[in-house]
């Protein structure tokens, strides 16, 4: 017979925590068919009983965009002196924090996806954070090249770094999921995790400058952004494709250090729990 | 000796009754794990019960592995943690091979997707490759007889029926070293259920292992090389599927039953129904036994002795008494309507005023194994066509198993059979 394995209690967490990260590289990469089969259940059929369709996956982002430039005419919002075109600055920077909070929102429901069947079969479900992952890339994806062509309208060309945009993206990755796969893990023990968690999301998004520009505003509002990493991870990049620049680099590499740090330790986390509270999805 | 292909070594785990103490050790068991706290899971805290106990057993090469247990007795447990999608509480389980699980059918399927779209979906989820499905998606679709058509729109629109025979369909033709197979075969119509058994034999024929749980105890005879017979988390008997079917059809009835057994008086039973014009009230009737001792359960060849206490309010010319026993699992088929009547050498006719008790002595009842109950008692003047008093009781009693013979149907025989040559 070709494969031994054997179950024993407790058995993931005897394993170190490097493997940890190479066996869960390895289960994902086993099961890339898996994933793309159920980024079509889960991505393609959301559009499947609608009139629209595909179709939706442009005009949702195109919409954002008529709501900021109708905002910003009418002069409620007072985001200071941002360099650039308003709508051009917020739709991108909401853009990619967008891209954050569905990164979070997907990863914590990463053993919830497959409720249906995860206590039926057993599959490597590091197959389900990566087909969260790709879904909303491919959201992303299609949000970039609107937001291009609003830039472009604008008057703004965005600078040669959006070719890096792919690996601009993958530390709010790391962020967003290391999050979101404690949440994932913590949520089916009691429903409590993830009503605490989207409260705090809902506060982060003031305390990081997606909206407005930070410079002008009050000192505790400075500070927060001061200390956010997330401040770093997507102002970097929209700095950097808008004018070319990035303001504060050494905080950029550091936050990226510490997203990673965060994801991995979160990967773990997700890893030696997952079968452990799989029992418990009642 | 074979390959062993499953290997289970005293094999345990427990669940939590309290949803939130569930929670609580839940988060402290995760909690502890990541900061790398060697917690022990061999005892139980408040609340927690071993859904298996101490379990040990093989699997050989070519062997068909029956498991057998009342609702809630690990069954489905014992698969799960073979499966791999639970982790043992205490033990070890070896697998040599791989192993699919033939838990719940359609695993995955999302309404909208056609039948061809959930076949890929539902084959990958299960572990099959795309390129393996296209080879074998012709068996699937033959195998699951559901037309081009439908397999061309959406699954929602299919019966439930059809849902589950495409599931299984695809789930038959993965065709893993070893499968498991939870209880899935009572599926679909007769037509299905039968193909879905010849394609479990030819599994057997491959000399694959197979374990499976099925509440059919015929079926479970006919494919089981061997069974484990499972009771609140115990292996309670292992070995020879005759025998294991008639364990365990004893340790059933003793277990469902005993709440209900003939407490040998009507006052402390509800009624079914009844029926009467005072003229006679039905006081109670029981077994009993050769020290007139009340007992609820007789054995296969012993005497069968009922009494019938009734009170007479009214001089009564002429009487018959009715006493009906009637299978616990079917109260509406009689299996045994003995109508007592006044006959030569027995009077019942002008019966004065006062309580009896009318005894009847079954020499040979005949009864197989099971569970009875009495019928409706019917009290009358059959000369004169009144009823005086109809009255069933809510409670049974037993004939027990000697755990020797397991013959079906409710009349218990012996029969001598011999051979002989015919020129």
């Amino acid at each position: 017979m070709s494969n031994k394995v054997i179950y024993e209690p407790n058995q993931y967490a005897k394993i170190g925590f490097f493997k940890t990260m190479l066996t869960v590289f390895k289960n994902a990469v086993a099961s890339k068919e898996l994933i793309l089969q159920l980024y079509k259940r889960d991505f393609l059929m959301q559009y499947k009983k609608s009139f629209l369709g595909l179709g939706w996956m442009i005009f949702g982002p195109i919409m954002g965009v008529v709501s900021w430039v109708l905002m910003d005419s009418a002069g409620v919002l007072s985001p200071g002196d941002v360099g650039v075109p308003y709508p051009v600055y917020v739709l991108f920077g909401t853009s990619i924090w967008g891209l954050f909070m569905s990164f979070f929102a997907s990863t914590s429901q990463t053993l919830q996806i497959a409720a249906g069947f995860i206590q039926q079969v057993n599959f490597h479900h590091e197959a389900l954070l990566f087909k969260q992952g790709l879904q909303n890339l491919t959201n992303f994806g299609i949000s970039l090249i609107i937001n291009v062509i609003v830039m472009l309208s604008f008057g703004v060309v965005p600078s040669w770094y959006i070719v890096l945009m792919p690996l601009l993206i993958i530390p709010i990755f790391f962020l967003a999921a290391s999050a979101g796969l404690i949440i994932s893990i913590l949520s089916t023990l009691t429903s409590d995790v993830s009503r605490i968690a989207s409260f705090f999301l809902s506060l982060l998004m003031f305390i990081t400058p997606v909206i407005y520009d930070s410079s002008e505003k009050v000192v505790w509002l400075q500070q927060c952004n001061l200390y956010n990493p997330l401040t770093y991870l997507i102002t970097g990049p929209r700095d950097l494709v808008l004018t070319g620049m990035m303001s504060n680099p050494e905080y950029y590499l550091l936050s990226i250090f510490m997203a990673t740090a965060f994801f991995m330790i979160a990967l773990r986390f997700f890893y030696i729990s997952e079968k452990k509270v799989i029992e418990k999805m009642i | 000796m074979s390959e062993v292909l499953i290997k289970v070594d005293h094999l345990s785990k427990k669940f939590c009754r309290s949803l939130k103490r569930s929670m609580y050790y839940g988060v402290t068991d995760t909690l502890k794990t990541m900061a790398g706290v060697n917690y022990g899971t061999d005892t139980l805290r408040p609340s927690e019960f071993w859904s298996l106990n101490d379990i040990s057993f093989e699997l050989r090469k070519g062997e068909t592995l029956g498991i057998l247990g009342a609702n809630g007795s690990g069954k489905s447990t014992l698969l799960r943690l073979l499966a791999g999608i639970f982790p043992p509480d205490h033990g070890k389980i070896e697998i040599n091979g791989n192993i699919g699980a033939l838990i719940a059918v359609g695993a995955g399927f999302h309404p909208h997707m056609t039948g061809y779209e959930n076949i890929y979906l539902n084959g990958t989820i299960l572990g099959l490759t795309k390129n393996r499905i296209d080879e074998i998606i012709d068996e699937i679709t033959d195998f699951s007889e559901i037309p081009e058509d439908a397999l061309n729109a959406p699954v929602a629109t299919y019966s439930s029926g059809m849902k589950v025979r495409l599931g299984f369909s695809v789930a038959m033709h993965c065709e893993p070293d070893i499968l498991l197979v939870d209880e899935v075969l009572s599926v679909g119509d007769i037509g299905f259920k039968n193909k879905a058994l010849s394609k479990m034999e030819e599994y057997k024929l491959k000399a694959n292992g197979l374990v499976f749980i099925s509440h059919d105890i015929e079926q479970m005879r006919l494919l089981s090389n061997r069974i484990i017979v499972l009771d609140k988390g115990n292996i309670v008997y292992q070995g020879d599927p005759f025998a294991a079917c008639v364990y365990y059809e004893g340790i059933m009835r003793n277990n469902t039953l005993s709440r209900r057994l003939l407490k040998g008086n009507k006052l402390h039973q509800k009624n079914k129904s009844s029926f009467s014009n005072e003229i006679i009230d039905f006081l109670g009737l029981g077994l009993i036994d050769d020290f007139n001792q009340i007992i609820n359960s007789i054995q296969l060849n012993s005497e069968l002795n009922i009494f019938i206490d009734f009170k007479v309010n009214e001089l009564i010319k002429n009487l018959t008494i009715y006493v009906p026993i009637t299978p616990e699992s079917n109260p509406n088929n009689y299996c045994v309507d003995m109508i007592i009547e006044e006959n030569e050498g027995f009077k019942l006719s002008n019966i004065e005023i006062g309580e009896y008790r009318l005894n009847i002595k079954l020499k040979k009842h005949n009864l197989n194994t099971g569970v009875y109950q009495f019928g409706t008692i019917t009290f009358r003047n059959n000369k004169s066509f009144i009823t005086y008093n109809k009255t069933r009781l809510d409670s049974v009693f037993k004939v027990k198993s000697d755990y020797k013979t397991l013959e079906r149907g409710y009349v218990y025989t012996e029969s001598i059979a011999s051979i002989n040559k015919l020129n």
